[in-house]
């Protein structure tokens, strides 16, 4: 089953999407320690959409979609016309370097990246499409066990 | 996110409650930020009602950790519940901010 969300570029939307997440992983049985992981993961890729994406413009739609395969959450989020976000050209963040530029920005894509087994960018139509994967192999078993 | 303030002998405790994110993290900001200038000796932030926090809440305490060192204020955060804790320990800011499990720890660490 494929869940969706659909938000304007605002930060205060974000806590809607963090209720609607929280809500279906509560169903899902994850535990609380893995689906605040999980929320905020979207979390983070959303607010840097909003902020350094979208630029706040709440005219501008982000989707987000989610299903669970074989023990596996995967995430797509949907940031349209943008231009190419070239993920390879991250790199881990350090922690005395953001201390010694007083820097309040920098750690969101490395907390994603440190949770999650998978984040990939595509780009497809104008659009980055952001898919982020994480195996919950206890999910396996719960679907096993029915 | 609520915030409220409160003193013990020297020390200014931040008591931070609710959702600390992207949107909410200006109000986090506004009080670090007028807590340094005061010239505080201590500054402690209680998050044993912090429900949630994004990398926007760390960046606020990372952006002012120069200016704590230059002015030699304490500085610590303590009583996070484990959800809040488990995203401070993914980022390993333990090796840069000081974290007590209580208050009481954290009040006999900064006299």
């Amino acid at each position: 089953m494929q869940y969706n969300i659909s938000i304007k570029a605002e930060k205060k939307n974000l806590k809607k999407v963090r209720t609607f997440l929280e809500n279906i992983f509560t169903q899902m049985q994850i535990p609380e320690l893995e689906r605040n992981q999980l929320i905020l993961v979207v979390d983070e890729i959303l607010a840097n959409l909003i902020i350094h994406s979208a630029k706040n413009d709440i005219h501008k739609n982000i989707d987000v979609a989610f299903y669970e395969k074989e023990g596996e959450i995967t995430f797509e989020i949907y940031d349209y016309n943008s231009p190419y976000f070239d993920i390879t050209q991250h790199k881990e963040v350090n922690l005395q370097d953001l201390k010694k530029q007083k820097r309040k920005g920098g750690m969101g894509l490395t907390l994603v990246k440190n949770i999650m087994d998978e984040v990939e960018v595509y780009y497809k139509d104008n659009t980055n499409i952001w898919r982020l994967q994480k195996r919950l192999p206890f999910l396996l078993l719960k679907n096993k066990s029915k | 996110m609520n915030l409220s303030i409160e003193r013990q002998a020297n020390v200014y405790l931040l008591h931070v409650e609710g959702d600390l994110d992207a949107s909410s993290s200006i109000i986090l900001d506004n009080a670090m930020q007028e807590a340094i200038q005061r010239n505080e000796k201590a500054i402690i932030v209680n998050c044993e009602k912090l429900n949630y926090i994004s990398s926007a809440g760390l960046g606020v305490f990372m952006s002012y950790l120069s200016d704590i060192e230059e002015k030699n204020i304490f500085f610590a955060l303590c009583s996070m519940n484990e959800k809040v804790k488990n995203v401070f320990d993914i980022l390993g800011l333990g090796d840069l901010i000081k974290y007590y499990p209580n208050q009481d720890l954290a009040l006999q660490a900064a006299k």
